[in-house]
């Protein structure tokens, strides 16, 4: 019996595959541990560094604390080369669903491997959060609880920290995904916007789960700060 | 249906106020077609969640809808320009919508970020030139990036490359390349740590010069270290000292008291696990009874006993502070002889030392690994 692939082969018929059609690869999203996204970059080719360093050059004044992301060891490398005064300060991890795959990389770029009563956001950092909000007139969740790396709720003086989640990205991406198909009929100008759309969206809500408000309420605070 | 729209004139000025008809529930897209807000949320609705439905299958959708009732809907085209027109008119706060309240109030040095891709791709054909983001004048001033690049030079970044690949400088090449990166006390630091010089650079006694040697050889020991950490490891001395006490009082026959060890793993876990990075040859004698004894004291809340570095560096950072140790040293005031002369108490040089170095946790480089890993060379 002569099976499928017997044909395909001997006929000299070729599968032709539209390989322009399918397009650029994505975007990349900037995340705060909260959950929050804080800005979109539209990839014109692969992921790589160079994104994630113009993204925060021109996205911060200054270079952040901690940034994670599944290929820190060489965004550590390129972010040393080019700014080396910019990121002195910062310390740069690897997520932990990605750091198996790092076999030749260092152990330090593994969150677990630190001590997991190290802070992210201390609780002397909330005591100034509150301070700082009090005097910019910013409104806050009611509770802010302080991060560490790891779960260090045993630990005296953490029982009501919450470990960081490195997953967060992959978490969000997972809801986001929902929008790559009708993205990718979509044109430039209006990819744009609908992606902006519904991230925008997407934080309104998690923002309501955060102040314990509903969507719609959260929408009314905003619109009448924008006002 | 059909409605009449009025315009709203001014008597002044004559301007023409059109109607929005968003107070009523109505998204006026041209005075000649409105649609009910459900229209859009609708569409919001079945795009973002699991249905991934496209903008034409929703048309589809609502066009059988009107049918049913023997109406007549939009076009597609008219559709999409509809609905995109729609995200304009909608208030959207992007300035605060894209903004952690919390996170917004610490200082950009404490902040965290997460990145990740996400597959969401453009058909190539629709791609165009770059166009600027909504909310650009208030989130994403338009900075030139190459102005953040302090070692701007082409020649400088090949020079450091060449460097940082261990390929080896000519003098004058080492001399350009220290010109370029004078300004920058980062790069000065590579320099100090991945030269053969950064033993005397970093002042360290000599028992320690292969340890630092090979710590600064290894191209991932940069990792490993916090830069500050190192950089305050050599400036405020506090370590420096206790290394020299403990050359001075530790010979074979003399060997670090379990005290002295427990502290060490206590105050100072940055240096232990710098210990548990390199191999026994490049450590100091003095040294191997404290990798040992971290072992020892580790294997009773561990459970079984190994002597792999690895498992020992875990060990080190996973073990839980050991309360006797936090009591021995503030009971007795455990204390080191400094370069001064004076003993210095070690509870007090920890806490002048910067908190990266105290909680430089597991540092391993695993390139030994990965070159046995490989197997031998072979030479043709």
């Amino acid at each position: 019996m002569v099976s499928p692939q017997d044909i395909r082969k001997y006929s000299g018929v070729k599968v032709m595959y539209s390989h322009e059609a399918v397009c650029r690869a994505g975007v990349i999203l900037m995340h705060c541990p909260h959950g929050i996204i804080l800005d979109v970059e539209v990839l014109n080719g692969a992921e790589s560094p160079v994104i994630i360093f113009n993204m925060m050059m021109r996205f911060m004044t200054e270079a952040p604390g901690l940034i994670i992301y599944d290929n820190a060891c060489t965004l550590m490398d390129y972010c040393f080369k080019r700014a080396p005064g910019n990121f002195k300060h910062t310390v740069f991890k690897v997520d932990r669903f990605h750091f198996c795959n790092h076999t030749a990389c260092s152990e330090a770029f593994s969150v677990e491997k630190w001590p997991p009563e190290t802070p992210v956001i201390s609780a002397e950092d909330i005591v100034h959060i509150r301070n700082f909000a009090e005097k910019h007139n910013i409104q806050l969740p009611a509770t802010i609880r302080p991060i560490t790396y790891g779960d260090a709720r045993h630990i005296p003086g953490f029982e009501d920290s919450i470990p960081l989640n490195t997953q967060i990205t992959e978490q969000n991406n997972s809801q986001l995904r929902h929008i790559s198909t009708p993205l990718a009929f979509m044109t430039h100008e209006n990819y744009y916007f609908y992606m902006l759309y519904y991230t925008f969206r997407f934080n309104v809500k998690r923002m309501s789960t955060m102040f314990g408000v509903g969507e719609v309420e959260m929408l009314r605070r905003m619109h009448e700060s924008a006002m | 249906m059909e409605v009449d729209v009025y315009e709203l004139r001014c008597p002044e000025c004559a301007h023409c106020q059109p109607y929005d008809g968003l107070a009523a529930g109505v998204y006026n897209y041209s005075n000649e077609t409105l649609f009910t807000e459900n229209v859009p949320k609708g569409l919001y609705t079945s795009v973002s969640k699991q249905a991934r439905t496209t903008k034409y299958g929703f048309h589809n959708a609502m066009k059988e809808v009107y049918e049913r009732s023997s109406s007549t809907f939009v076009c597609p085209s008219t559709f999409n320009k509809a609905m995109v027109a729609y995200l304009t008119v909608v208030k959207t706060n992007y300035k605060d919508g894209m903004t952690c309240s919390i996170c917004r109030c610490l200082p950009a040095k404490k902040q965290c970020v997460l990145f990740d891709g996400l597959w969401a791709g453009v058909q190539r054909e629709k791609m165009r030139r770059p166009i600027k983001y909504p909310y650009t004048d208030i989130h994403r001033p338009n900075i030139n990036v190459n102005k953040f690049r302090i070692v701007q030079e082409q020649k400088a970044r090949e020079l450091l490359k060449a460097y940082t690949k261990k390929e080896g400088l000519q003098p004058d090449q080492m001399k350009t390349l220290t010109a370029y990166l004078s300004a920058t006390s980062m790069l000065q630091f590579f320099q100090y740590v991945r030269s053969f010089e950064a033993p005397n650079l970093l002042r360290c006694p000599p028992a320690f010069e292969d340890f630092i040697k090979a710590l600064a050889s290894n191209s991932n020991g940069l990792a490993l270290v916090h830069r500050e950490a190192m950089v305050n490891f050599n400036a405020n001395g506090a370590a420096l000292c206790m290394l020299e006490s403990w050359i001075t009082h530790c010979t074979p026959n003399n060997p670090l008291s379990m005290e002295d060890k427990d502290e060490i793993r206590m105050h100072f876990p940055a240096l232990s696990a710098l210990l548990g990075t390199c191999s026994l040859e490049h450590i100091p004698v003095e040294f191997h009874a404290v990798m040992v004894s971290h072992v020892f004291c580790t294997e009773d809340a561990q459970g079984p006993k190994t002597k792999n570095s690895r498992s020992y560096v875990a060990c080190i950072v996973n073990a839980a502070p050991n309360p006797q140790a936090v009591a021995r040293s503030g009971e007795h005031g455990a204390s080191v002889l400094g370069a001064d002369g004076c003993r210095h108490n070690l509870l007090a040089l920890r806490t002048q030392l910067p908190i990266q170095m105290r909680q430089a946790g597991s540092l391993r480089c695993r390139q030994t690994q990965r070159q046995s890993r490989r197997g031998p060379v072979h030479q043709k």
